[in-house]
């Protein structure tokens, strides 16, 4: 009798147990349950400068209109490629036909359906010089024809097996216009970009803010969100972007609840974050992106142009004390252009001269350096290039490399960049997931014409797809770069994003674009 | 004085083509490439060449300098390198903003400068005279930047009056839109405020030592009277020229206060696109203000005639 008791005790109290444990997690199943509705605030660092996809390859452009349009491809977290506006792609054997297989019943925000012409349009727009900045990427594009409605088919002129990876840029969004709605607005949107995408623009009013509105008729990819890839589920009513370029009014913007979600988390405020913001139920999102930020040699310049100075630089420069001066601690070195996770990385890639004053000072004296002032160009416009500029001219300094920095505007800088008028600069980039793209780059400075062996293992990756294959013309290419020193890699900062907690569903990605579809409010 | 204003406007058409054409040399003098900005950075030398052929800028400077002075001729500012909209459409969207901002700041400045100014003249080598002087001096000596932060740190974050960020047009929600412009207009209005106090200052001293104010007292006429109706008047003319001086430099200084309340305004946008290299943008902006600044001191001129009934228009 007594066990009988003992066990319906025990049944009870087991019971009781339960019943308290699915008292406690149903208030937050019924949370993490998503809700449709609402509208979020997100605080941009700067406002948009065009609308339309094709014309701009400014960032702030594509976090915005990436919501509006839709490319036929897209990076996955990972960096595969994913289907977006298309269902399905395929290439011929020799990689100089793709054709693509669109979405049926999918349609702009005017109401008419994409078809196969809309593609042809888009695709033989983002060609055309004078309107695209990207124009010259597609020029092994022999053409562009329409199988019928829902069938797209490009022919390269050459084998081309990076091809889709064109499609799928992140910045400029390669997106499908309907025609029509160019032609209303003059050939160019300026104000009201008409796309496919799961949300609407609604309204632009310069420096103050961009609302975008749910899309009810949005058809497109399924699966699990990824990246930029998987289903595009628009919980949100309505997305408001504020631009606030004043870091610290951004972040009191953040705490006063003005905005619900900061694209760009200053990481000079994440002690802050530790000690007080974390309580209040602000939320802070950090992952390793993709950017890139180096230091480039002018390679056919008085003194950089002798591969043992930039051998000794290499030698001079703690890469691991550099970036903790550049990012403050929110990022990790990485000699290489290819980001940690990278499907094409390989351990190799960690490979790059250790630390080593002595060697460095024998290294220059071999090279001949007699002290002779190398001037490293920097900016303040992107406050980690001067921190880098200013720890690497440290470094080199202290092996008897007499570095003065020329700190100069970005315009400038960039125009110096783009001409080869350097002997170093202090840069970076927001990454590009298709090494081969990456190591193009290395025109930078003049190293491709002096080295052309790099550009034909370039050229080599661009016409295959075999993982195997890459992953050694990367190896190939990261040597080089060790032999040679064309440029100092130096890291990749992490992307950090900070929200309050009634933001639900979203995810840092490692591109750094805030994406909003799946995302919805808890309040 | 009708003369007199067809005679400034006479003088303003070389004035204009003379700014028009210092505007458009220094921008295509200073380094850096439009071109260059739209490509972003894995442009190359022929892509940029390419593009800057597009935008016609591979033209002689003379002939686009030519072609630019012809079409604002025709009232057209361009368009915008980068949003390719029309110029004088973004101008007029934000120069409003710009307006109202620095039209309360005015307000703010005159209210604080014109009593405590007279104020510390009265009471010259007095304690207030030296208070006034210390608060002067810091209105002048603190930097615009720190003092809109430390106001939005103060009133926005900690005691939740005014918001951090945002603008809401006066035009369309009056009273909204003076909650977003009362830190700004305050923030920018204090060292106009610092300025015109001292000048008030100085130059009611000046006024208060002349005959005909010893003279008004004779007569037996209250102290109010004296101040207001006699010295104030008279000591008004010089200051008139600071406030135009300062209010056109309000123009050019909103762009701080711009910045850091993250308003929508002129100054904001010709920054902004000084960096992006946007040449049309820059240049319609700059002339644009530089008409305002020559109206302003139009008007200034006109109203000294009221003040200082010596002055003659011919």
């Amino acid at each position: 009798m007594s066990g009988i008791s003992f066990k319906l005790r025990k049944a009870g109290l087991a019971l009781l147990a339960m019943t308290l444990l699915l008292a406690l997690s149903l208030p937050g199943l019924a949370a993490d349950k998503p809700k449709f509705g609402g509208s979020i605030t997100v605080g941009l660092n700067t406002d948009l400068t065009a609308v339309d996809p094709h014309t701009s390859v400014a960032v702030v452009n594509a976090i915005v209109l990436h919501h509006v349009f839709e490319p036929l491809l897209a990076y996955g977290e990972d960096l595969k490629l994913m289907p977006v506006a298309c269902e399905s792609w395929e290439a011929n054997k020799d990689y100089t036909v793709y054709t693509f297989h669109l979405r049926k019943n999918k349609l702009f925000h005017n109401g008419r359906e994409m078809v196969a012409a809309d593609v042809k349009f888009s695709l033989d727009r983002v060609m055309d010089p004078k309107i695209s900045p990207r124009a010259k990427h597609f020029t092994g594009v022999a053409g562009v024809e329409v199988k019928d409605k829902y069938t797209v088919v490009v022919k390269l002129k050459k084998p081309f097996a990076a091809f889709p990876h064109l499609l799928a840029y992140i910045n400029p969004v390669i997106a499908i216009v309907p025609q029509e709605e160019l032609a209303k607005q003059g050939g160019v949107f300026k104000e009201k970009p008409v796309g496919t995408g799961p949300y609407m623009f609604s309204e632009w009013k310069p420096d103050r803010y961009i609302i975008l509105k749910k899309f009810d008729k949005y058809t497109g990819p399924t699966g699990p969100r990824s990246g930029l890839g998987g289903e595009r589920i628009a919980y949100l009513d309505t997305i408001k972007l504020v631009p606030i370029p004043e870091e610290s009014v951004s972040i009191m913007a953040l705490l006063n609840k003005e905005i619900d979600l900061l694209q760009y988390f200053p990481p000079k405020y994440v002690e802050k974050y530790n000690k007080s913001y974390a309580k209040k139920g602000l939320v802070l999102n950090e992952v390793p992106g993709l950017s890139w930020y180096q230091v480039y040699f002018g390679v056919n310049r008085p003194v950089t142009s002798n591969v043992k100075f930039r051998q000794a630089c290499a030698y001079a420069i703690d890469l691991d004390k550099v970036t903790q001066a550049a990012y403050l601690g929110h990022a990790r070195s990485n000699p290489s252009v290819i980001a940690r996770g990278s499907v094409y990385r390989t351990a190799y890639h960690d490979t790059w001269y250790k630390f080593d004053q002595a060697k460095a000072k024998q290294l220059l004296k071999e090279s001949g350096y007699k002290g002779e002032t190398v001037v490293l160009d920097t900016t303040k416009k992107y406050i980690a290039m001067f921190r880098q500029a200013v720890a690497v001219q440290a470094a080199m300094q202290a092996v008897g490399i007499n570095v003065k920095l020329n700190v100069v505007e970005w315009p400038v800088l960039l125009k110096k960049c783009v001409s080869g008028d350097f002997q170093m600069l202090s840069y970076g980039a927001g990454g590009t997931p298709n090494p081969a793209l990456a190591y193009a780059y290395l025109k930078r400075g003049g190293f491709e014409d002096a080295y052309p062996e790099i550009k034909k293992i370039k050229e080599a990756a661009l016409m295959t797809d075999d993982l195997k294959t890459l992953q050694g013309l990367y190896e190939k290419a990261h040597r080089i770069t060790i032999e040679q020193v064309p440029w100092i890699q130096l890291y990749n900062y992490n992307y950090l994003q900070a929200h309050w907690n009634y933001v639900k569903g979203y995810k840092t990605i490692n591109t750094g674009y805030p994406i909003l579809w799946g995302v919805w409010l808890d309040k | 004085m009708l003369k007199f204003v067809l005679k400034r406007i006479i003088y303003l058409i070389p004035t204009l083509v003379l700014v028009a054409a210092l505007v458009f040399l220094l921008i295509h003098m200073i380094p850096g490439d439009p071109a260059a900005v739209i490509l972003g950075p894995d442009a190359t030398a022929e892509d940029v060449a390419s593009v800057r052929q597009a935008l016609g800028l591979d033209r002689p400077l003379y002939e686009q300098f030519v072609v630019w002075l012809g079409n604002l001729a025709h009232g057209d500012f361009g368009v915008s390198i980068h949003s390719k909209r029309p110029v004088i459409d973004s101008i007029g969207e934000r120069f409003p903003v710009t307006l109202c901002l620095t039209t309360l700041a005015l307000i703010f400045a005159l209210v604080i400068a014109l009593p405590s100014g007279v104020l510390a003249a009265v009471y010259h080598n007095t304690n207030k005279d030296y208070l006034f002087m210390i608060g002067t001096i810091l209105g002048v000596s603190v930097p615009g930047f720190w003092l809109g932060l430390m106001a939005l740190l103060v009133f926005s974050v900690n005691l939740g009056w005014f918001p951090s960020t945002g603008f809401v047009a006066m035009w369309e929600e009056f009273w909204e839109g003076l909650r977003y412009m009362i830190l700004p207009a305050i923030t920018l209005g204090l060292f106009m405020a610092a300025v015109v106090a001292r000048m008030v200052r100085s130059s009611m001293l000046e006024v208060l030592r002349l005959e005909y104010v010893t003279h008004a007292r004779a007569k037996g006429l209250s102290e109010w009277k004296v101040i207001t109706k006699h010295a104030l008047k008279n000591a008004f003319a010089p200051t008139l020229t600071t406030i135009g001086i300062q209010y056109g430099m309000l123009l050019g200084g909103a762009v701080v206060t711009e910045t850091v309340f993250s308003l929508p305004g002129l100054g904001k946008y010709l920054v902004v696109s000084i960096y992006m290299r946007d040449y049309p943008v820059v240049q319609g902006c700059i002339l644009f203000i530089a008409l305002v600044y020559v109206f302003i001191n139009t008007i200034v001129d006109l109203l000294y005639g009221y003040f200082d009934p010596r002055v003659q228009y011919s």
